[in-house]
Parts: C-alpha cells; sequence; structure tokens
C-alpha cells in the first residue's frame, strides 16, 4: 500500500511541475487513501490510523514542496479524510455503495480547491471559471476510483 | 480518535509556529533536493509541452528568432550598461545562462523564488538575475546547484538606482504586492512618466545601469515633500518560468 501511495504522491507532484504550479492540481493522493480506507472490508482500525498519518505526512510534503507553510495541506488531508470517513461511516454496510463512494469522493476534493483559491489569492472573476475547470477533472478523477472501488467490491464479492 | 486528534494538532502546531520559523527555508531546500530527480522527467514533459503547443500554433519559428532576438538584446544591454559605466567585472563574451523556477511559493509569491542553479554555475550571493533583458532581483541566499533570488517586489529589498533621463538618484522598493516605488524623489524634480531606471553603484555584485523599468504614471506624495512614483518593471514576474543570469569565465568549462 505504501508504494501506492507513494506513486499516487509523485503522480500528483508530477502534475503541479508540469503545470507550473499547484492551483488546479487533482488531490490523487487524498483520493488514493479514501479508496485504500473504503474498499478494504472489515478494515482493522491499524489502517485507518496508518492512513491518517499518511495524509497528515503527505499533505506535509506537499506544503513543503509547493505552499512554504507546512501545516496547510496536512491539517486539509486528514480533516478532509476524517469527515470523508464519519460520513461514509453513517451508512450502512448495504449502502455503502459505488454512488455514495463516487460522491464521497468527488465533494471531498472540494476543500482543497477552495483554499487554493485563497493560497494563491486567485481573482473573484475567475472563481467560476475555475470551479469548472475544476470539475473537468475532479469528477473523472472521482469516476476513475469508484470505478477501482467498485472492480474491488466486485472481486471481493466473488 | 486519539491519533486523529493528534494529527490535526500536529498540523495546527505546524501552521502555528512555522511563519516564525528561521529553518523553514533549510527544510524546503532538503524536500526540494530529494524531490529533484523524481521530479525531473515531468520538468522534461513541460518543456517538451510548451515547445509542441508553440509548433501547434505554427509560432515555432517565429518564437525562436524572438527568443535568440531577446537574448542577443538581453546580452547587449548589459554589455552596454557595464561598459558604460567602466565597470567590467565580468566577462561578457560568455553568453547568459538560463535557469528553471523551480519554487515559488503562494505565501511569497511576490518575494522570493528558487531557481536550479547555484554556486556550481558561478553564482554568489548577491549576483543580480535577469529576465527579458530587465533586473528581476538578486541572490539572496545560495547552494551548490539552487538559490532564491530576492525579488525587486520584495518588500526587503532595497536598492539605489538612477533615473538615466535626469540623472536623479533614490531608492526602489517592493511592496509584497506586486508593486515597486521610488523612494526619495523630491517633488520637484520634472521625473515623468516613461523615464527609464537603472541600477545605481550598489557593490560589486551589481553593477550600475542594468534595466529595471519605467516609471509609471502613479505616485504618493509623503509628508516630508518627496514623492513616491510607481515603477513599471521591465520583467513580467507573473510569467516567470525561467530566468538568466551571467556565467563568469571559466566556471563549469
Amino acid at each position: 500500500m505504501i508504494k501506492y501511495l507513494i506513486f499516487a504522491w509523485l503522480t500528483q507532484d508530477f502534475f503541479a511541475v508540469v503545470m507550473s504550479d499547484a492551483i488546479l492540481i487533482p488531490d490523487i493522493y487524498l483520493m488514493c487513501i479514501i479508496f485504500w480506507s473504503f474498499s478494504i472490508k472489515d478494515a482493522p482500525m491499524e489502517l485507518d490510523i496508518f492512513l491518517i498519518w499518511a495524509a497528515f505526512v503527505g499533505g506535509l510534503l506537499w506544503d513543503l514542496r509547493w505552499i512554504g507553510v507546512p501545516g496547510f495541506f496536512s491539517l486539509l488531508y486528514v480533516f478532509s479524510f476524517l469527515c470523508a470517513k464519519w460520513i461514509w461511516d453513517l451508512f450502512p454496510k448495504s449502502g455503502q455503495t459505488v454512488m455514495v463512494f463516487f460522491l464521497i469522493s468527488w465533494g471531498v476534493q472540494l476543500p482543497g480547491f477552495i483554499i487554493s483559491l485563497y493560497l494563491w489569492s486567485v481573482k473573484t472573476a475567475l472563481y467560476l471559471q475555475l470551479f469548472l475547470l475544476y470539475q473537468a477533472y475532479s469528477i473523472p478523477l472521482a469516476a476513475f476510483f469508484s470505478l477501482l472501488f467498485a472492480r474491488r467490491v466486485k472481486m471481493r464479492n466473488v | 480518535m486519539v491519533h486523529a486528534v493528534a494529527a490535526l494538532s500536529a498540523s495546527l502546531f505546524l501552521l502555528g509556529i512555522t511563519p516564525s520559523l528561521e529553518t523553514r527555508h533549510t527544510i524546503v531546500n532538503i524536500v526540494g533536493y530529494v524531490l529533484y530527480v523524481p521530479e525531473y522527467p515531468a520538468m522534461i514533459v513541460r518543456n517538451i509541452a510548451m515547445t509542441l503547443s508553440n509548433w501547434f500554433i505554427g509560432r515555432d519559428e517565429l518564437n525562436k528568432k524572438i527568443e535568440d532576438l531577446s537574448k542577443e538584446v538581453e546580452l547587449l544591454r548589459i554589455e552596454n550598461s557595464a561598459m558604460s559605466s567602466k565597470i567590467t567585472r565580468m566577462e561578457f563574451s560568455v553568453p547568459t545562462e538560463h535557469a528553471e523556477v523551480v519554487v515559488r511559493n503562494p505565501d511569497s509569491w511576490w518575494s522570493e523564488i528558487r531557481i536550479n542553479a547555484g554556486v556550481s554555475n558561478g553564482l554568489d550571493v548577491g549576483s543580480p538575475i535577469y529576465s527579458g533583458g530587465f533586473l528581476i532581483g538578486r541572490i539572496s541566499s545560495i547552494e551548490g546547484n539552487f538559490s532564491w533570488v530576492e525579488l525587486l517586489t520584495s518588500s526587503s529589498l532595497m536598492l539605489p538606482i538612477v533615473v538615466e533621463e535626469t540623472r536623479d538618484l533614490g531608492v526602489i522598493g517592493g511592496d509584497g504586492e506586486g508593486n515597486v516605488w521610488l523612494h526619495y524623489v523630491p517633488e520637484n524634480r520634472g521625473i515623468k512618466e516613461g523615464m527609464t531606471i537603472s541600477t545605481a553603484l550598489v557593490g560589486n555584485k551589481l553593477p550600475p545601469g542594468l534595466r529595471i523599468g519605467t516609471i509609471s504614471g502613479e505616485s504618493i506624495i509623503s509628508p516630508n515633500g518627496f514623492r513616491s512614483m510607481r515603477v513599471a518593471i521591465g520583467a513580467d514576474l507573473s510569467k516567470l518560468y525561467s530566468v538568466s543570469f551571467i556565467k563568469p569565465e571559466g566556471v563549469g568549462q
């Protein structure tokens, strides 16, 4: 799992380097953490503890590489993960469907986007344009991880 | 639950202490060093993508010519500055070198950038850094292959300058929000919009005569009779993907 998380972080960093900044970068790392947390059936408590600290470390590294203020994205990632986990656990096992996974994984990217707007002092006039651009990658990303989740659930049930 | 609270607290603690932490740059540098290797392919992809996009819009050749001409103009401007002031501390027969901007943090967007050139490229603390032939800042701290550049728009960088048309001396300083102001200019000196400003004699690292930009129309008058005029710097700091510097002869050859 660690190697997947490292790969996800480096992929996210790859996009940030290619686009020369970190404004509109998909939160692949956070999505990966959520995927691992939700897709393992009857996951032990140790897994969630590991993922909380993975979110912290990944966010901290992102801060040190792109933001310059350690604590910003580590707080965001940990908080987003905890919120996602809390919402997920509100549903009974039978209700933890691919659609719910999709909605959570789409919604969990919103705080990062909003904070990025603030951090990079984006002009208000560009909010709508950037939001639409953000949808162009956040929805496919959520759909991609939902497909992975669906595949994993199917394999689990075979 | 305990781990969740601990991770959130640790994040908040870091947020609270780091603005005043002296070692923040060092930590960012270490992370930059470690990530330089895995990010190298991404930088290549970025350069290829930029070249391809130019090619697709059919302006590649034109851009290349403009780029070559810009480099030539840049070199001529610097040479001219140094020759006119009779100071030739560097060998200008060597073309300018380029460096990529590898870090530009949002909280210090108008204050500093990190470039992938350092001591090994012949740079030193105080060395001038250019973009498009105009001075954009100077090296504030340096390592082997990387250095931090303090931008003209930084509120902590003050540079003595000269208005070329009137030979009036003044000081420019940034406000940390993307603006540069010319300070200490007496109101009756007849300095007008469009006049060119360049560096005055500062020290052995920053020769006089380096072009900075022009005076813009906006001005503020202080209570003691001095005028602060806004400076339109020649380089576009909003599109700072790469910078240039002069590599002294013999370095890295």
